[in-house]
């Protein structure tokens, strides 16, 4: 989310689970779909019977890799070191897509001449705060604020030479002593992976769950983008989301810098929409004001800035992402915590920040299907219930299937659903849960002239006695606020006057409007692409493939005769295919500037290899009410630098061999605000280097699986995989139990002996890495330690997300 | 030795003017708790592996009482006879052990002879002893049968705590007994009560004694030697 | 109904299970305890309740990895050892090819446990049944496929006419040959030919598989000699005695003989 924003414009999986049939090759790194999205095999696999090679890298030989063709084991947290050398292989052997990259990335684009990396280190960064300074990170523009356009690769300030001299530090023989894959292994890898196209990247948490986590994602982009694998059947960046609805919680702003809709969130000095827009762009104008329309009804008006300022403004100096939460929980922030379908003492890396936190809110409200550990902190063994004040309330949540409701998929199906049984017992959906709490809450409220209590008295709240999900989708789609009328399309959104139309979530425009699309279930396919355009709906507009324009020439005709998504109509003059066009507007033709556009979310119209700093449409006189301009749209950013840099994870065996100064990256966050909790281990201590998963029986930290006896019997137990070289320095044999240690904790666990971990050497000196699934926790009906009771809670500065998949350990026999 | 001082059983005379005590107490209760069993397991074991039979185990309420049943009957089948020779005065089962392995070649000759008489007719062979040719065969086959059967029965009742191997074949092991002991004890049966001639042995295995005439007839050697006092 | 099959094209399994939770509940079986048994296997063994599970082998050598991944079930074989050693009538096979057991009319007896040269079927303790996959023969003779097989994703496992899906197989392993020359199709001869057949792509052994399986001489033996002599020699027996009582009768044997004892 927070890599591809910045590469291609939007934050989703760019192509669709069923379009992975189209690959002729795959680059699995960073997921284990076979274990964690076993469905994708389904698709993986009619690619490969059609001949496509699967190349799989990961610090472990795994059910996915049971099915490669090419497999490399990595050293955890590495992966820019070798994906870095495979830029350098396309770059000097020139195997890129040139004519891709002169249309559709900023390849030919001059930088400013302020931009430098060196020693480890992007310009702009101030040491005080370990944050960039963005600025250099910059265009050249000319008079009318437009980025200059080299002619030429060779120009040394354009995009593509930075990139070229960036990557040639990169050489296969570096890469191996960083990664420990064999150089020759990295050379097949890049040569497979080059020779064939399209392909695919496919990813999940094994590539995010690092403090550079989403630089490596952008280096997948900037591959993508050099060898023209974005925007086509077959292609693309498929960054494989969860089943529970991780993208539609996604789109619902799950994310702490977003409203829905990938709306930036407003920050406190926001204090009206002009400040919003001159920081966010014009752009934003039409989403915020129809989110607010959907929130506050007619209570938003633009006489009240829309009800801009009922909603609540963020601190950018606070970080609020998930372990932050628990530090100032621990703080002692917060009052109350509602926990929704998460099991925070299992999931969270370095758990022991949970368990003290949870201890310092006054009332903790979970909800969920079963007493998962976070709801029984107060009774985990070695805690003494007597001390603990927090009271604890449980409410029995319905399941999955015993409610209405959409699901939105990788792919960006929103799919609907109907309730298949009543709930149990007691439970209930989500949804009644909290539209019960509003309205009591609502209710407290009745008659309060205070402003802080407006946006609750103001809110619009009409999803009926009983509570509809239907409502609640309709209301994403939106209405049309002059008629009451649901919108029909994306189109009849985007072609309102901004004010007149709402929607909860606008990239949902349009889902409601003629039936409900999200409940369509057309099985046909008659492109063969896997497309199911007439199955539910996919945001934005109902477009399968992302960015589909670049699967097309000059003309707007297909270059792949086999794979033909969109193709422009020269009698009708109109954009047209199997798959929904995905330009600005169907009726301007492929020579128009927005008929040229293939990354229409992106300032630039293209492709970004260069993560810069840029707004479209700034105007180059000030505006003459003296207000401060706003551009049309801003680019989106990555905070730890504008290319891909390799740096060590925390807590690292080995120190930078690229730039021993500046080991780790610098602009990571490293909580530290409670030394006895957050400690950090040393390779002298801990020489091994720990790597966590999931595993296909158990679904996420287990609290609904681990309570299903059927799952339970398929994998009773967590364990530690270790190579059967350290087995017989430890003296173990499988099956025995060994002591695993970090700085933060250890854990007893079973060893499971194998070979499908090795040992490898980081620059000439032997490593070995320890594997644990960590689904596991002392409550249910197969409890277990939980393996985050080791990890470490380093967190990546521009996603959020902890380094849960590297940390170092010892270990011994238990 | 004297048979006099050799049993308990002994009425005091074993041989008096008409009859003469052939099978002393303890071997008639092997022979009829044997002969019994073996119906009863011949019933449920045939009952149990033959759909044919089958529904005849209705009269004992169905193949899973006969399951057990069979179970039960085979620990009577095995351990009574086995302890019959080791308590009371068990030399005669001894006796009769050592002189079934003893084959003469009277004995062979009355093995050959006898088919004839099997059928009605008279056959020529020298004077047998207690037990002639054709009672030591049936013993030897009962002898033999009882140990496969009873060894096979234990691994397939125990199956599990054996090679899967040695399971399998216990199976034709223990059919292979029951038929030979089966053919056996149909021939044993027609002789025993049957034949004309040679179901006067019948008491024998009754009351323990046959008539002198048909121990002169039919035993002449082990008569003669009685007649002596001796063995 | 035509000769039915299931390919399992262990190329394309990757070990995630789904099989072995569709089977417990589309045949209402209950969970049961595991640990870790070796590599990602929990389930030993087939029991009563577990009538499909996976195995799992990890093969090491020249630096290159194979994990051989194995669904294991009841293979349906066409010359059944199971139906051979059954004396009650319990197991029986279909035209489908599927071999069933009909617990009703099961006597628990476990010869069918002991002679199945894969070890499928098991005997419970409590009900004195013997049981094992059916092949979901319930669903596919109301149209619908195995219950494994409906949930198979990655494509490992498909159902369909035996004549068809026996020449996909073949397509399919001169396909996987050639990363695995050691691949091969097993279950279109052994035990007459099998209605579960695998693509492995490696040797048998190297599954746990028997390379030649085969009804054991044990049966054949008890079935096709000890029983048929067996019952000759009975019947001999019991002609002979009809005749020798009869020859009796005729000689005059019975007249006036009991009163000389």
């Amino acid at each position: 989310m927070s890599s591809l924003t910045p590469s291609f414009g939007r934050g989703a999986m760019t192509n669709s689970w069923s379009d992975l049939q189209n690959s002729q090759v795959f680059l699995i790194a960073g997921s284990n779909c076979a274990e964690n999205h076993p469905i994708a095999m389904r698709w993986i696999n009619r690619a490969k019977a059609k001949g496509a090679k699967v190349i799989v890298v990961d610090p472990r030989f795994t059910r996915t890799a049971s099915q490669a063709d090419v497999f490399a084991q990595i050293r955890p947290g590495t992966d820019i070191a070798y994906l870095g050398a495979i830029i350098n292989y396309i770059i000097e052997n020139k195997v890129y897509d040139e004519d891709y990259l002169r249309k559709h990335t900023n390849a030919l684009l001059k930088i400013n001449k302020d931009y430098k990396f060196e020693e480890g280190l992007f310009s702009g960064f101030d040491s005080k705060t370990n944050k960039y300074g963005t600025a250099s990170w910059s265009y050249q523009l000319d008079a009318d604020k437009k980025p200059l356009q080299a002619t030429s690769f060779e120009d040394s300030d354009c995009v593509m030479s930075k990139l070229k001299e960036h990557y040639a530090r990169y050489t296969f023989d570096t890469a191996e002593k960083i990664t420990g894959i064999p150089a020759a292994k990295i050379k097949e890898i890049a040569e497979t992976f080059c020779g064939a196209r399209p392909g695919s990247i496919l990813y999940a948490l094994g590539m995010t769950q690092h403090t550079t986590g989403v630089q490596g994602i952008r280096a997948y982009a900037v591959i993508q983008l050099l060898l023209g694998n974005v925007g086509k059947a077959g292609g693309g960046i498929n960054a494989l989301r969860g089943e529970p609805n991780v993208q539609g919680s996604t789109d619902m702003a799950n994310l702490v810098n977003n409203l829905p809709g990938y709306l930036p969130y407003p920050i406190n000095t926001d204090q009206t929409l002009q400040d919003y827009l001159v920081r966010n762009g014009s752009v934003q104008e039409k989403p915020i004001v129809a989110l607010l329309k959907a929130w506050f009804g007619e209570n938003a008006t633009k006489e009240n800035d829309y009800g801009f300022g009922y909603i609540p403004k963020t601190n950018p100096a606070v970080n609020a992402t998930m372990v932050k939460v628990f530090e100032l929980m621990e703080k002692g922030q917060f009052k109350l915590l509602f926990n929704f379908g998460s099991n925070s003492l299992v999931s969270i890396a370095n758990r022991q920040l949970v368990r003290s936190a949870l201890r310092k809110v006054d009332m903790l409200v979970v909800s969920d299907l079963y007493e998962i550990e976070t709801a029984q902190f107060w009774r985990e063994p070695g805690v003494n219930p007597a001390e603990i004040q927090t009271e604890v309330i449980m409410f029995p949540a319905a399941f999955v299937y015993e409610k209405d409701g959409s699901l939105t998929n990788s792919s960006r199906w929103i799919q609907w659903k109907d309730a298949a049984l009543k709930p149990l017992g007691e439970a209930k959906p989500d949804l009644d849960i909290i539209d019960s709490l509003f309205k009591k809450l609502r209710h407290l409220y009745v008659g309060s002239t205070e402003a802080k209590d407006a946006p609750i008295l103001k809110a619009r709240w009409d999803y009926g006695e009983e509570p509809s999900a239907l409502k609640v989708l309709q209301e994403l789609g939106g209405y049309d606020e002059t008629t009451g009328q649901v919108l029909p399309t994306l189109a009849s959104y985007l072609n309102a006057p901004v004010g007149t139309v709402s929607t909860g979530c606008w990239v949902y425009a349009g889902v409601t409007g003629n039936g409900n699309l999200a409940a369509r279930r057309k099985n046909d396919d008659p492109s063969g692409l896997g497309l199911y355009t007439g199955w539910s709906y996919a945001w934005p507009g109902n477009i399968r493939i992302l960015y589909n324009r670049a699967s097309c020439d000059d003309q707007g005709q297909p270059l792949d005769a086999k794979r033909k998504l969109v193709w422009w109509d020269d009698e009708k003059k109109l954009w047209t295919g199997n798959d929904g066009p995905d330009v600005a507007d169907k009726t301007k033709g492929p020579d128009t500037p927005q008929g040229m556009q293939s990354f229409r979310m992106n300032p630039e119209g293209v492709g970004r290899l260069f993560a810069a700093t840029y707004t479209s449409g700034m105007p180059t006189t000030p505006p003459a009410d003296g207000k401060p301009v706003i551009g049309v749209r801003p680019a989106a950013l990555c905070v730890d630098g504008p290319f891909p840099e390799f740096y060590e994870p925390t807590e690292s065996p080995t120190t930078n061999l690229l730039h021993p100064a500046v080991s780790e990256s610098p602009t990571a966050i490293v909580p530290s605000a409670f030394p006895e909790i957050q400690k950090r281990g040393k390779p002298e201590d801990y020489p091994y280097v720990l790597t966590t998963y999931g595993v296909v029986e158990h679904f996420c930290a287990g609290g609904i699986t681990r309570n299903i006896p059927w799952l339970n019997e398929l994998m009773p137990e967590p364990f530690a995989e270790i190579s059967k070289n350290l087995a017989q320095k430890i003296g173990v044999k499988e099956g025995d139990k060994v002591e695993v240690s970090s700085a933060r904790g250890k854990v007893e666990v079973r060893c499971l002996v194998t070979d499908r971990l090795q040992t490898y050497k980081i620059n000439g000196k032997d490593t070995e890495t320890i594997g644990m699934p960590w689904s596991w926790g002392f409550a249910s009906l197969s409890p277990g330690p939980s393996t985050n009771e080791l990890t470490i809670a380093s967190i990546d500065p521009g996603a959020g997300t902890p380094e849960t998949k590297v940390c170092l350990v010892n270990l011994r026999r238990a | 030795m004297s048979v006099q001082t050799g049993t308990k059983n002994n009425l005091g005379k074993t041989v008096n003017s008409n009859k003469v005590l052939r099978f002393t107490l303890g071997e008639r209760v092997s022979h009829w708790v044997h002969a019994i069993s073996f119906f009863l397991l011949l019933f449920t074991g045939v009952g149990i592996l033959s759909l044919a039979f089958r529904p005849a185990l209705g009269i004992i309420g169905g193949v899973d009482v006969a399951r057990l049943l069979h179970r039960v009957v085979a620990v009577i089948f095995v351990v009574v006879v086995g302890a019959m020779f080791f308590i009371g005065n068990p030399k005669y089962h001894w006796y009769w052990l050592k002189s079934i392995f003893h084959f003469s070649k009277a004995d062979l000759q009355h093995v050959t002879a006898f088919p004839k008489e099997f059928f009605g007719g008279h056959g020529d062979y020298p004077a047998q002893d207690k037990f002639n040719g054709g009672e030591k065969i049936n013993s030897l086959l009962t002898v033999f049968g009882t140990i496969f059967i009873t060894l096979s029965g234990i691994v397939m009742w125990f199956a599990p705590a054996f090679p899967p191997a040695l399971v399998r074949w216990a199976y034709p092991i223990h059919d292979l007994a029951m038929f030979i002991m089966t053919a056996a004890v149909l021939g044993h049966f027609y002789l025993g009560v049957l034949h004309p001639e040679s179901r006067a042995a019948l008491p024998g295995m009754l009351n323990g004694y046959v008539s002198a005439k048909f121990a002169k007839a039919h035993h002449a050697a082990w008569y003669e030697r009685m007649k002596k006092g001796q063995e | 109904m035509s000769r039915k099959m299931v390919l399992v094209d262990t190329s394309k399994c990757t070990g995630c299970k789904a099989c072995t939770v569709a089977c417990k509940e589309w045949n209402e079986l209950p969970a049961e305890k595991t640990k870790l048994v070796t590599s990602y296997q929990t389930m030993k063994d087939f029991t009563p309740n577990t009538w499909t599970y996976m195995t799992f082998t990890e093969k090491y050598e020249k630096q290159k990895m194979n994990w051989y991944i194995r669904k294991a079930q009841c293979f349906h074989c066409e010359e059944p050892a199971c139906l051979k050693s059954c004396s009650s009538n319990a197991i029986s096979k279909k035209d489908s090819g599927y071999v069933v057991i009909d617990q009703e009319l099961c006597i628990g007896c476990g010869f069918c446990v002991e002679n199945c040269p894969f070890g499928v079927p098991k005997l419970d303790k409590t009900t004195k049944k013997a049981y094992k996959c059916t092949g979901c023969i319930d669903r596919v003779e109301n149209g619908l496929i195995p219950s494994c097989v409906a949930t198979c994703q990655p494509g490992t496992l498909q159902f369909g006419e035996r004549e068809t899906l026996m020449a996909e197989a073949k397509k399919r392993l001169a396909e996987v040959q050639k990363t695995h020359p050691k691949a091969r199709i097993y279950g279109e001869t052994e035990m007459g030919g099998t209605t579960f057949v695998y693509l492995l792509l490696d040797d048998p052994e190297v599954y746990g598989l028997p390379v030649n399986p085969q009804t054991p001489l044990s049966l054949t033996l008890w079935k096709d000699v000890v029983r048929p002599v067996g019952k000759i020699a009975v019947g001999g027996a019991a002609a002979a005695v009809v005749v020798g009582v009869m020859g009796n009768l005729l000689r005059g044997g019975y007249r006036g003989k009991d009163s000389d004892e």
